[in-house]
């Protein structure tokens, strides 16, 4: 399910990430998400992800979404424009661990 | 051992156990309920009547997302208001991987227990499928050997990218959720890497026979994960 409200002049899409990974294999909602990502960071607007039930996000969801958008636009890109409801903490140190591990693979891979 | 008979059976052979501990009979015959796997119809999972056994399971494309919900399911009834998200994102990268990487030809199976004596959580995922560090080898070339390969495979950013949304993340993702007490085996082809407390204790050892396939086992303390803490709202802005 995805909700749409006005914060600051920016429209705030809100996705349902469990509704959606009912519908989607892991690679799949993250590419869907990465759209959603990609169009708000053009727009200017936010994404906010609702984690409530969602019981994990495996790094095959996180490639293809999170990844994809660092890959295009970079990490400070991401963070402006992406937020989260109902997230657990272990969830956050998890995405931030994996935005930490993103960077240092693609320094390594300009490197070699 | 679930491979082996599996891989029997494939062949066309009839498999037979003889066991003479009549513990061990009724444990593998009635609490696992094996023969029920290899019956006239392949069989891909049975409920066990213990509590402790959530039996074996046979690794399958359209069951793997919804096993591993069932195994936290699971475990959650027994520890209530403990964070095992790190259990589900293990079994989700570890059945994605087989069938990513493995080409295991539906041979691959997963075993998950609760040892109530050591309190630890303990699961085992076995393919015999290419392994993967002969998979590893066919990407990166100067990996002269299993033993190079398998130390390499717990890297972030290593992967054989079978699919293109495998980064290199996986297998990393699920040995540094590993804290003191906790323990990782992965025996692949010729080598085997072996965990101890976290990741920055890791031993290789080179292995005298080739195990055609890939065997992950690992255990890890309830003590281990934290209470479940939820944020309302997070943002990166707010850090």
């Amino acid at each position: 399910m995805i909700f749409h409200s006005m914060t600051n002049n920016k429209i705030m899409k809100t996705i349902d990430l469990k509704s959606l990974l009912a519908q989607k294999s892991y690679p799949e909602a993250g590419n869907f998400i990465f759209n959603d990502i990609k169009d708000s960071i053009i727009n200017q607007d936010k994404i906010i992800l609702d984690m409530r039930d969602v019981l994990s996000v495996p790094t095959m969801f996180l490639n293809t979404s999170f990844g994809a958008i660092i890959e295009e636009f970079g990490t400070e890109k991401l963070k402006e424009c992406i937020g989260f409801k109902n997230i657990t903490k272990s969830q956050v140190e998890r995405i931030q661990k994996y935005l930490i591990d993103f960077n240092q693979v693609i320094k390594n891979n300009l490197n070699n | 051992m679930s491979c082996f008979i599996d891989e029997i059976k494939l062949k066309g052979y009839l498999v037979q156990l003889n066991i003479k501990n009549p513990e061990l009979s009724n444990y593998l015959f009635n609490e696992l309920n094996l023969t029920t796997y290899w019956g006239k119809e392949k069989t891909d999972h049975v409920e066990s009547p213990t509590i402790t056994d959530l039996n074996i399971w046979r690794i399958t494309e359209n069951g793997k997302e919804f096993y591993s919900i069932s195994v936290h399911d699971y475990f959650k009834k027994f520890f209530s208001g403990i964070d095992l998200s790190a259990i589900k994102v293990a079994l989700n990268e570890l059945y994605f991987n087989v069938f990513d990487h493995a080409n295991a030809n539906g041979n691959a199976f997963s075993f998950i227990r609760y040892d109530k004596d050591d309190e630890k959580i303990l699961v085992a995922i076995c393919d015999f499928g290419e392994g993967i560090a002969r998979t590893l080898r066919k990407k990166y070339t100067s990996f002269k050997n299993d033993s190079i390969a398998l130390e390499n495979c717990i890297k972030v950013g290593i992967s054989a990218q079978t699919q293109e949304y495998n980064r290199g993340f996986g297998l990393d993702n699920v040995a540094s959720t590993l804290k003191k007490g906790d323990m990782m085996r992965i025996v692949s082809n010729q080598a085997l890497l072996r965990i101890f407390d976290d990741k920055s204790n890791i031993k290789i050892f080179n292995l005298d026979f080739d195990f055609n396939g890939t065997l992950i086992y690992f255990e890890v303390l309830i003590e281990n994960f934290e209470e479940e803490e939820m944020f309302d709202d997070f943002s990166f802005n707010d850090e």
